[in-house]
């Protein structure tokens, strides 16, 4: 998801936390700068729940948990703190100390790519998630064509990225029972004409 | 490599091509737009240079040979002209017809990462590249660290991704049956002006 503004002042992450806490739009942190994030779109929207609907199904037969884009995720290793569009976690919910609002343990990370960020979530926020030593599975839908990157990792320090740009197609998740239409994470997306 | 300007008329490819033979400084071009390409650093000038002479001596005698940034290229696919940092052609160089400073058929690319494009270079640039038939290998090279990530074609259409983080790895080109010491690329980098 997008960010749109940032403040010049550095805060500590606890003061980004207790501001977060009070404020009325979600913000991303890293490196001592906070970045809003932009409001969604229709078909952000739609994908976003499709997304979510097939990785909660999924995840009350296999012991795992779902989660959309309220949950914020924690990357220890470069102290960035965002809120991914949906998580999997299979196996125990990790948090900080004495929290229960940030997860730091994904298995499967979602985002749907938007116009202004999209860059970012293929370059360096896709580098920052490949330090998660949980994190497996990366997928990034985008919203304005049928168009999925979908990357699995193989080993350490190697990964592989499937392209699929063909709504008939059904996506299969390496090594876990996952296996996703195109047509479903679509499913009520509108090709708006600009 | 930076892409710094935007002119805000739309051209032609044939008026983007007409405005380059005259310019002072090399532009990108897609989609109508003409983007003006930044000027590098110490430290990516040193690692292009590095990359260069290395892929000239190992491709010696072999049939390959290899391109730096003053080589344009064009996916023919896209309509993307730009220039990599460094190109490497097997067997005859396939040139944009009538022309003689416009590739089409690189087996490998090269890009050394600036700041401002560093999320372009692996996100748009490289799905714009994917859509080259030829291409085979995509090196990224980040010039503030040892990092390197590697993308190599499958023969199923994937691509996997190996990332390189240690002093002394090597980067093996598979489709060049060449080595690159890391510690070759990176000699002359000036990690405090990074």
């Amino acid at each position: 998801m997008a960010v749109a503004r940032i403040w010049q002042p550095r805060y500590t992450p606890e003061e980004y936390l207790a501001m977060e806490e009070h404020a009325q739009q979600r913000s991303e942190y890293f490196k001592g700068q906070i970045f809003a994030m932009a409001g969604g779109t229709y078909n952000h929207e739609m994908i976003g729940g499709n997304v979510f609907a097939a990785l909660h199904t999924f995840a009350q037969t296999k012991g795992c948990v779902a989660f959309g884009n309220n949950m914020r995720l924690l990357v220890e290793a470069h102290n960035l703190y965002t809120y991914p569009d949906a998580m999997l976690i299979c196996g125990k919910p990790q948090f900080p100390p004495n929290r229960k609002d940030i997860l730091l343990n994904p298995l499967l990370l979602v985002e749907v790519l938007w116009k202004s960020t999209r860059d970012y979530d293929r370059g360096d926020k896709f580098e920052f998630y490949r330090s998660i030593p949980t994190f497996q599975h990366y997928l990034m839908v985008d919203q304005e064509r049928v168009f999925v990157e979908y990357y699995h990792k193989v080993a350490n320090g190697q990964w592989l990225l499937t392209e699929v740009r063909d709504a008939e197609v059904v996506l299969t998740f390496q090594a876990i029972d996952l296996r996703i239409p195109l047509r479903d994470l679509y499913h009520r997306v509108d090709w708006f004409v600009d | 490599m930076a892409v710094a300007l935007r002119r805000e008329k739309l051209y032609t490819p044939e008026e983007y091509l007409a405005l380059e033979e005259t310019a002072e400084y090399k532009s990108e071009y897609f989609k109508g737009q003409i983007f003006a390409m930044a000027g590098g650093s110490a430290n990516h000038s040193r690692i292009v240079s590095s990359v260069n002479a290395l892929l000239f001596l190992s491709l010696r005698g072999r049939g390959c040979e290899t391109f730096n940034s003053d080589m344009r290229l064009l996916v023919k696919a896209n309509g993307l002209y730009t220039y990599p940092d460094a190109m490497v052609v097997c067997g005859k160089p396939a040139f944009l017809e009538g022309r003689t400073d416009t590739l089409t058929n690189p087996i490998v690319i090269v890009e050394v990462l600036s700041k401002s494009t560093q999320d372009y270079d692996r996100g748009q640039k490289f799905e714009l590249y994917r859509a080259l038939p030829t291409l085979q290998e995509y090196v990224i090279i980040h010039q503030d660290r040892v990092y390197i990530e590697h993308y190599r074609k499958l023969l199923n259409g994937r691509w996997e991704l190996s990332e390189l983080t240690e002093q002394n790895d090597l980067l093996l080109i598979h489709s060049l049956k060449i080595e690159l010491s890391l510690p070759l690329i990176y000699e002359r980098a000036d990690w405090l002006a990074a």
